[in-house]
């Protein structure tokens, strides 16, 4: 069942097409990854899919619900409900601790559970980090914090936004693992990359240049 | 209730954050109600206190007999007080004038209620002692003047003369006053009807704390009411009274909104500063799911928060500017008014509602896809 569809999606501001009549589809579980040169129309795609932006024309469905008409409430309620962001810069608020970065999500999206928050901490292995303020953690942990926000709500998505680009080579392997996990564990993730190593770890690899789709490369199965 | 602890976390935390910029609005909003507040406080004590201080000028109701009546009776003076407002008056003395002679030469002597001539006339500089019983036949007051023409000293004895009828009295103080009183000898009016053989006013002096229209009722209601009497309140002091009353309270005014202004403007520098500091805290909040509402109420429960804390620290701060400027200016308390309590705390709502507005308007317009997009 596709868990993601995207027909003639197209974007404009202004008389500049940013997205031009893209189509895909994603199935649940798959790990795709979307790359392309600066200006390609990643970051806006990305929007779109995260109900971050509309499209101009076109239909985006996530799990069947068409988010192309929704207004912004409704849009914060689908992105709240399905899906789970990671940012290249982490993100997290200063003055919470990383068990307070998780348990904020829970708060939005329905009720804070501290055992859960614990449990997801515990999960990307930051069991003993949970008391930390973000300045008291490594570009890797704030990472693996944010991931464990993504995940607190259990999203239909992950959708990572160069998730390892402000990450050295031992931290991007640590994140870039966690991932993998992720997918072995069945969750859908979408990943923006620049970096084509990490684009290789996806199932499918979506190659974006002047807002046109130019390739949809295989590189495995999607449940493999 | 979970909900509700996780929402004052998240406040308790972002104001622990930025306590340091917190304390900043906190002091400007300390200071600015202070002030307002304090000055608030000493206005709202300032008539009464100075009314008392206008008082030590002397009198501002005077009674004269009315329209061809030459003198008052004395018992017309009982029925003046019910036409003052309660417990407004100060002083209150008949006088009476009579030519009489001291060593064969004409002086004029007033006969007054000695015990009330202090209220009536604090201002008089007295020399020795003032006559502090009415019912006291034997000891006057004596002018400057006189004093020096007749070599008078305190405890000289003088004989006084009224058409061959003549009483001795010993010179209990000498007064200075600058003007005419400086020529006269004040003495008791039961001395002055003793020695006259009739009894009866010319005048009757009023201090009394009433002032403006009230007054003016007042002097306009013995008229009416008293027959043979006319009153008149003494205009330059009751208007120099109204004068300058108005100008400090045109004053307080002038520096109360000046200073609410500055306020505001401390204020909403450091809310705009730090609130467009939280651009990407608020974007990040939209995007993991937080609604508009819920970000904006998580942001004025903050600055309510601050201005709470702002306006209890002002009000003990106008409590003392009070207290100082009372002791400085008068020497005396200033009573601290429950009214200032709410309108301190409004007006420190009102500060941060102000200094919030426009940074609130721009932060609830953040689009979380472009103040998180990744570099």
């Amino acid at each position: 069942m596709s868990i993601l569809e995207m027909k003639q999606v197209t974007k404009k501001y202004g008389n500049l097409h940013v997205l031009e009549q893209i189509s895909f589809d994603i199935e649940e579980g798959e790990w795709i990854a979307i790359m392309g040169p600066s200006g390609s129309g990643k970051s806006t795609l990305m929007n779109i899919i995260g109900c971050l932006d509309k499209p101009t024309s076109g239909s985006v469905k996530i799990k069947g619900r068409e988010s192309a008409s929704l207004n912004k409430k409704q849009l914060t309620e689908l992105r709240r409900e399905t899906i789970g962001l990671v940012f290249q810069q982490f993100h997290l608020i200063p003055h919470l601790t990383a068990l307070e970065n998780v348990m904020i999500a829970q708060y939005y999206h329905s009720i804070h559970d501290e055992k859960e928050a614990i449990a997801a901490l515990e999960r990307v292995g930051l069991g003993e980090r949970i008391h930390h303020l973000p300045a008291q953690l490594s570009g890797g942990e704030q990472q693996r914090v944010c991931i464990a926000r993504a995940l607190i709500n259990y999203p239909a998505i992950i959708l990572a936004d160069e998730p390892t680009g402000n990450l050295d080579e031992a931290n991007e392997k640590i994140v870039m693992k966690l991932f993998a996990e992720l997918h072995q564990e069945g969750h859908t993730i979408i990943m923006v990359t620049h970096d084509r190593e990490v684009a290789q770890c996806a199932g499918r690899c979506i190659k974006l240049e002047y807002g046109n789709i130019m390739e949809i490369e295989q590189l495995y199965s999607p449940h493999k | 209730m979970k909900k509700m602890a996780m929402f004052w976390l998240i406040v308790a935390r972002s104001l622990y954050f930025r306590k340091l910029r917190s304390l900043v609005v906190i002091l400007a909003i300390v200071l600015g109600t202070g002030v307002v507040g304090g000055l608030v406080n000493v206005y709202y004590d300032m008539s009464q206190k100075m009314a008392r201080e206008f008082r030590t000028y002397g009198a501002n109701l005077l009674i004269y007999p009315a329209g061809k009546q030459e003198k008052i009776e004395l018992a017309t003076i009982d029925q003046i007080p019910s036409h003052l407002p309660k417990e407004s008056i100060v002083g209150l003395s008949p006088n009476r004038y009579e030519v009489v002679a001291l060593e064969g030469k004409p002086v004029v002597l007033v006969g007054a209620w000695m015990d009330q001539m202090i209220k009536v006339s604090p201002y008089w500089k007295v020399e020795g002692e003032w006559i502090h019983d009415r019912e006291n036949v034997e000891e006057i007051m004596v002018g400057g003047a006189v004093a020096k023409k007749y070599d008078v000293k305190i405890n000289t004895v003088l004989h006084l003369d009224d058409k061959g009828k003549q009483v001795a009295a010993k010179v209990k103080g000498i007064v200075s006053t600058g003007g005419a009183e400086d020529n006269q000898i004040f003495a008791n009016m039961k001395m002055l009807e003793g020695l006259a053989g009739t009894k009866h006013a010319d005048v009757v002096l009023i201090n009394t704390l009433a002032k403006g229209s009230e007054l003016e009722q007042a002097a306009q209601s013995i008229q009416q009411d008293v027959s043979k009497l006319s009153a008149k309140p003494l205009k330059q002091m009751v208007n120099s009274e109204e004068k300058l009353l108005e100008k400090i309270r045109r004053l307080i005014y002038f520096v109360a909104i000046t200073i609410f202004i500055t306020t505001v403007l401390t204020v909403s520098s450091t809310m705009v500063s730090t609130i467009m500091e939280r651009r990407k805290e608020v974007g990040l909040k939209k995007a993991i799911g937080a609604t508009d509402q819920g970000v904006m109420a998580e942001l004025l429960v903050e600055g309510g928060m601050i201005a709470m804390q702002g306006s209890v620290m002002g009000m003990l701060f106008a409590y003392c500017l009070s207290q100082l400027i009372g002791h400085i200016v008068f020497q005396s308390e200033i009573a601290f008014r429950a009214v200032i309590i709410p309108w301190t705390l409004l007006g420190s709502l009102l500060v941060m509602a102000v200094a919030f507005f426009l940074p609130m308007r721009r932060v609830m317009e953040v689009e979380p896809a472009i103040v998180l997009k990744g570099e």
